[in-house]
């Protein structure tokens, strides 16, 4: 069926919340209006109060109790409205649910999944535009996962919140309804930690996610015009990043751009390109290139020049393909 | 953008006394509904045991420091306010106690072997090493202990949303967080009480007061949470205390918030419960409780000092349900020194 991400992620959380009593979705806005995306509209009206609450602005307490009922052994699914509100909650989820599992001895999981949306170019300016995803990343105890398709929505979602481990799932804003395809009615699941081939080329390799991962393939078209096959591969799973698919694209391309909206600086691209250097080094041809947000707090005027968009990236492709 | 949850049926307070939870031995508490000071020796005595339990154990760890035997130690000698708030607590409920309150895990019903085997950080911890030695950082799923991290409070919304959880499922469990004077003036104190007034959650906040550190009892007011004080050198009394307020949660009536407050002149609970227990001529069973609990002590500090250590490779477990790939590469990296 035909379905962007905003309906495919709805299908996810409607099918889990039926299939399991345990799933509890709470957040800011969630159960009346349905979200201020509408993501979660029609779930309090199928399963009550009890199991869709409306929380007060506040992302620490939101967490903070969401642990507690992943603890006793409800299914939290939590919502952050806005990636950028996340750091409230920052400590708890940080010093807390990261942690849960491994300090108390495997005695508990903190199973649950955070929802939040992020990244820019719909005007959001400072505060409605982040990408924190390397905030998370770098803390061990966490899954982190971006889908970039409707599909890989609703079975990346479906499986995080069947996962044992916490899993922050980020929702690529700016492709809520933009982003549209395919997805299987009913129950599948789409692994963690698997990335995808979304185009498959020979000269020169780029990764991306979320909203970037169109960005790339836009990119890569203009540059297949100009004789350089691109591979393109949409990470999906952020953390635990599948570096086997990346390294097999390196070892066949020699060449990497890696894009992302985040700030260039300690951005997820940085460890990628640790990462290659470790285990791809004498395949490369050219050095790892980053193409990615700029080192500034997320603009509003600005947001095109500020976005790792086509025409930033065409050039990183150019340089790495005549390196 | 968002809009302030409408707290279900939220008390009223027309004559202003609302923030006073009225909570007296004849509330559920555990027995023949005597005044305190009139209490039968059949609820002092499992009281003391415990109480001389977590004294011995202090007494002697303090002696381990000092022979350089164990690292550190830290205990609050707030015996009456942890044996007391723990043994209130029913088997289905739930305990979220600070870094030291080893009388309250104990109470709660941790074995000794167990609590000395995190202390020491040996084999047979829990934790596996992994928590500061001489704290209390033990969890037990099947104790309904939680898990502490460090000193900010962060363990109090998660004795709410465990309450919550059961509100939710129908249970009657409730959840009590033990918490210290310094955790009352962070933003995840504000958090667990705004949560638990709004949704009405079947918790007990339980703070230790001991020294110059801000009042609790009047704060709850400000989210609909009454409070109640207790004293925390009289066992009974917070046993009373705590015991009723856990029954108003049961029953639907939702949160409340304790200050077990600590006299300067009259702290120790201790030596109230002893000579109480000596005027009704229990003085044999006094002695033989501290015999017990020396002996009981003693015999768990050797058994964990002749432990064998953590193996060092368990550091990789448990950060995820199974170990990943990158981790196990990590690990294959690991040289001891």
């Amino acid at each position: 069926m035909q379905m962007n991400m905003v309906q495919a992620i709805g299908d996810a959380l409607r099918l889990e919340m039926a299939r399991d009593p345990r799933v509890v979705v709470l957040g800011e806005d969630v159960a009346k209006v349905g979200g201020v995306f509408r993501v979660t509209q029609g779930l309090f009206e199928a399963f009550g109060e009890e199991r869709v609450i409306d929380t007060p602005l506040s992302e620490g307490g939101i967490i903070g109790c969401a642990i507690g009922m992943a603890l006793y052994g409800l299914v939290p699914v939590p919502e952050i409205q806005f990636a950028d509100f996340i750091f409230p909650a920052y400590d708890q989820i940080v010093s807390e649910l990261a942690k849960y599992r491994w300090r108390s001895g495997g005695e508990y999981s903190a199973k649950l999944v955070i929802r939040t949306p992020v990244g820019g170019g719909i005007r959001g300016g400072l505060y409605h535009s982040q990408s924190p995803e390397s905030l998370f990343i770098h803390v061990a105890g966490l899954k982190v996962v971006c889908p970039a398709t409707p599909e890989d929505a609703k079975g990346l979602l479906l499986a995080a919140i069947r996962d044992p481990d916490p899993v922050l799932f980020f929702e690529p804003k700016r492709i809520y309804r933009a982003a549209k395809g395919d997805v299987p009615d009913g129950d599948y699941t789409v692994e963690i930690g698997k990335a995808r081939i979304a185009r498959a080329g020979d000269k020169v390799t780029i990764i991306a996610w979320g909203a970037m991962l169109y960005e790339a393939l836009a990119a890569a078209d203009e540059a297949a015009k100009k004789g350089i096959a691109c591979e393109v591969i949409d990470l999906r799973t952020l953390w635990p990043v599948d570096i086997d698919t990346i390294v097999a694209s390196v070892k066949k391309t020699g060449r990497v751009v890696i894009v992302h909206e985040a700030p260039k600086t300690c951005g997820f691209g940085a460890e990628l390109v640790a990462l290659i250097n470790e285990k791809a080094f004498l395949h490369l041809e050219a050095p790892p290139t980053r193409v990615t947000g700029f080192d500034t707090p997320f603009p509003y005027t600005h947001e095109m020049e500020y976005l790792p968009l086509a025409h930033r990236i065409l050039p990183a492709i150019e340089q790495a393909a005549t390196y | 953008m968002s809009s302030q949850a409408e707290p279900q049926s939220a008390p009223t307070d027309p004559d202003g006394t609302m923030d006073r939870r009225d909570l007296h031995a004849s509330d559920a508490s555990a027995g023949d509904g005597s005044a305190p000071a009139e209490a039968a020796p059949a609820r002092l005595l499992p009281l003391y045991r415990l109480m001389v339990l977590a004294r011995a154990l202090d007494m002697r760890l303090t002696e381990e420091v000092r022979t350089g035997a164990l690292e550190a130690w830290k205990a609050g000698r707030c015996e009456g306010a942890l044996v007391g708030a723990a043994s209130a607590l029913a088997q289905g409920d739930w305990l979220f106690a600070g870094a030291y309150d080893f009388a309250a895990s104990l109470a709660r019903g941790v074995p000794l072997s167990d609590a000395l085997a995190h202390v020491f950080g040996v084999s047979g911890d829990c934790t596996k090493g992994r928590t500061p030695a001489g704290s209390a950082r033990l969890a037990s799923h099947e104790l309904a202990l939680g898990s502490y991290g460090f000193h900010n409070g962060a363990h109090l919304t998660h004795a709410a949303g465990v309450a919550w959880a059961a509100k939710i499922r129908g249970d009657k469990a409730v959840a009590l967080a033990l918490f210290d004077g310094d955790e009352i003036s962070g933003g995840e104190f504000h958090n667990a009480l705004n949560f638990a007034g709004v949704f009405r959650l079947p918790v007990v906040f339980v703070a230790v007061r001991k020294g110059d550190v801000p009042a609790a009892s009047h704060r709850g007011i400000a989210y609909g949470v009454p409070t109640a004080v207790a004293d925390g050198g009289n066992v009974l009394d917070v046993v009373s205390k705590v015991a009723a307020a856990i029954s108003c949660a049961r029953e639907g009536g939702g949160a409340t918030l304790i200050e077990i407050t600590h006299d300067e002149a009259n702290v120790d609970a201790l030596a109230r419960c002893e000579s109480e227990l000596e005027s009704r001529g229990l003085d044999s069973e006094c002695r033989a409780a501290k015999e017990a609990a020396d002996r009981d002590v003693d015999a768990a500090v050797s058994r964990a000092r002749a432990a064998a250590p953590v193996p060092p490779a368990t550091l990789f477990d448990d950060v995820y349900a199974s170990v990943p790939a990158h981790l196990a590469d990590q690990r294959a990296g690991l040289r001891t020194r």
